[in-house]
């Protein structure tokens, strides 16, 4: 039997609607604001009370998000001149050049103090010099010999896989990143996403420490540049440490967030190419989890502590998840919102609270 | 002495501008033709008394170029066909595939929206296509999309109702889709408040109420149907909300309620309130006709 969206079942299951429908044509000349404001009232007027018209609006609007059309993107690699000899040689050599930029591009820019931390081979000076910056300091032994070669936080899909060592980025992986590329710049482009320590932190907690997270590793330049209208999440990690970090890249800004091994917040206002240690309030603890939904943004740690910024990371407050005045116990260990109303918190003590107001309220399950 | 000028219809030299502007002549659409398509469609949205102002400035909205390919495919010219073809075949199967997210069940779809855009039907010994019926009000892409979606939706109407008869025929089990029958509030003060509430309401923002929680669609989704983006939807619904609750609560006070005893009405079963504007929502079915 077809598959279809529970929705239109239950439009199916609404009461037929007496008079006339809006046709396609207004439909979408509404959808496209191409409408004369008078009509443009009648249709919400319309809308607001016809379950019928909104699910077709619904349905032309999934036809449309994701743009890369996928039959035309088959028939090219099937037929399209593109993939003829003279045009692949050209590509190839244009390949070689941005995977050598990648490279060597991280050598000849300016790494910020803690890309160089990230970086450089682990040397007692750099740990400590970045220790004492406020960086994160990591532990020498953690580093594998061969990480030194990699100049900047590699960029990875956010797909959990088992680990596997660091690969260069493929044609695969590229195809991967375009629909949410596209997707991101026609919805606007706000930042979503989440990263936590283990979707199986409820039931196993998962030290942190010990959380690993599959890789596919991106120079950081060509990463700066596929990332840039991406809005999806990105994860940001150095693998061998098993100590994850996520970055979160913004579609119209260079914004991204990550968490570094000892539980610090950090924020990249330009691509990732600097960070900075955002410390939430005097003697927070370790963070564990962050999920940006656009400017709002959600960190959460040990302790059950959560923080909240609503204006992308600039003012913090402090929330405290209670329900009949019984607090949320243990760490924070993921965050999960679907929207900036709806959201989910997940504690190493298994327990988890749901939001549907944006965080003022909270239910425990 | 002068010769008296004759002024032309601003209408019709609109009309035979945009018909200059266009490929309609190449595309076999003859001047006549296309303004009485365009007069056809001014009628349509405008009436028949409409001023000349009114008239220029509809056509002028419209996707002339998209009216007259699908127009020419419609009546029948080969080239306008091959440029439809060539600009929309492959998009029309992406669009499916979006729609239906299953393979064969897309290719299925758009292959039946493709035959009566090209007009399988015969009226008066000439096809019939649904090309026809586009107007240039938004592009011919998007019209492509609506009405896909709409023979998505017919398609399953069908198909249930096959689907119900074969039930009926073996006596199995019944398949309906649960249905939430709406808790009858037992004071008809605060229905009598809840319904002023939401006929203070605007049509956008009972939209935005009745997308999200009658239709529980996310905020995105919310979004994308008014062209806002999401965080924008989500603080219009907090404020709506919070709206309609004084609104509701005003309304209490003025039926001599005390604050206190509205305020616990309002929570005495916060449940019974929200599938109560559930239900009035979608009660609420526009029934005029445009």
């Amino acid at each position: 039997m077809m598959s279809i969206p529970q929705s239109v079942r239950a439009r199916l299951a609404a009461e037929a609607m007496a008079g006339s429908h809006p046709d396609a044509n207004i439909l979408t000349a509404f959808a496209e604001q191409a409408l004369s404001e008078r009509e443009r009232r009648e249709v919400f007027g319309h809308l607001a009370g016809c379950g019928e018209c909104r699910e077709l609006l619904a349905l032309a609007g999934a036809a449309e998000e994701i743009g890369a059309p996928v039959a035309e993107e088959v028939l090219s690699a099937a037929h399209g001149p593109w993939f003829a000899w003279p045009t692949m040689r050209w590509a190839g050599l244009a390949a070689t050049i941005v995977i050598a930029v990648g490279l060597f591009w991280p050598r000849f820019t300016g790494n910020t103090d803690f890309q160089r931390h990230m970086a450089t081979p682990a040397s007692k000076t750099a740990v400590s010099q970045a220790a004492q910056e406020g960086f994160p300091a990591r532990r020498a032994s953690e580093r594998s010999p061969d990480q030194a070669t990699v100049e900047a936080p590699p960029v990875i899909s956010s797909r959990s896989e088992p680990s596997k060592p660091i690969s260069r980025p493929t044609g695969e992986m590229r195809a991967k990143s375009k629909p949410a590329e596209i997707a991101s710049l026609r919805s606007g482009g706000a930042a979503t996403g989440s990263f936590n320590y283990g979707i199986s932190a409820a039931k196993s907690p998962v030290p942190p420490d010990s959380a690993s997270t599959g890789v596919q590793a991106v120079p950081p330049g060509t990463a700066v540049s596929l990332n840039r209208a991406m809005s999806a999440v990105a994860v940001q990690t150095s693998t061998e440490m098993q100590s994850p970090a996520i970055s979160l890249a913004a579609a119209n800004s260079d914004v991204r967030w990550a968490l570094a091994s000892e539980g610090v917040l950090l924020r990249s206002k330009d691509g990732g190419r600097s960070w900075e240690p955002l410390p939430l309030k005097t003697g927070t603890g370790r963070i564990f989890a962050i999920a940006p939904q656009g400017l709002s943004i959600w960190a959460g740690g040990e302790g059950g502590q959560l923080f909240h910024s609503e204006d992308g990371g600039e003012q913090w407050s402090y929330v405290q998840p209670t329900q009949d005045g019984v607090a949320l116990t243990g760490a924070i260990v993921r965050i999960d919102f679907r929207d900036t109303l709806n959201g989910t918190l997940v504690s190493d003590a298994g327990e988890i609270w749901t939001t549907g107001n944006g965080g003022l309220d909270w239910q425990k399950r | 002495m002068r010769q008296p000028t004759q002024i032309a219809n601003p209408v019709e030299s609109l009309t035979a501008e945009l018909y200059a502007r266009t490929d309609a002549a190449q595309l076999g659409l003859k001047l006549e033709r296309f303004a009485g398509i365009l007069t056809t469609i001014q009628q349509k949205y405008l009436g028949a008394g409409a001023s000349q102002a009114a008239v220029c400035e509809l056509l002028l909205s419209l996707r002339i170029d998209e009216l007259v390919l699908a127009r020419a495919c419609a009546e029948g010219s080969e080239a306008a066909w091959r440029e439809f073809v060539q600009r929309y075949r492959l998009k029309l199967y992406d669009m499916a595939r979006k729609v239906t997210r299953e393979e064969s069940s897309a290719r299925e779809l758009a292959d039946a929206l493709y035959a009566d855009l090209y007009g399988t039907h015969l009226r008066d010994g000439e096809r019939v296509s649904k090309l026809a019926s586009y107007t240039g009000r938004g592009s011919l892409e998007g019209w492509l999309r609506t009405v896909l979606a709409q023979e998505f939706v017919n398609r399953y109407r069908k198909q249930k109702r096959l689907v119900s008869l074969d039930e009926e025929t073996e006596g199995g089990a019944q398949f309906a889709a649960a249905q939430h029958d709406p808790i009858p509030l037992d004071d008809d003060r605060l229905k009598i408040a809840i319904d002023k509430a939401l006929a203070a309401l605007d049509g956008e923002d009972r939209l935005i109420l009745a997308s999200y929680y009658l239709d529980e669609r996310t905020l995105a989704e919310v979004g994308r149907m008014l062209g806002q983006h999401e965080s924008t939807v989500s603080r219009r619904l907090v404020r709506i909300a919070k709206a309609v609750r004084k609104q509701i609560v005003a309304q209490l006070l003025g039926m001599g309620l005390s604050r206190a005893a509205a305020e616990e009405l309002l929570e005495t079963d916060v449940r019974d309130v929200t599938v109560d504007i559930r239900k009035r929502l979608a009660q609420e079915s526009g029934r005029k006709t445009f």
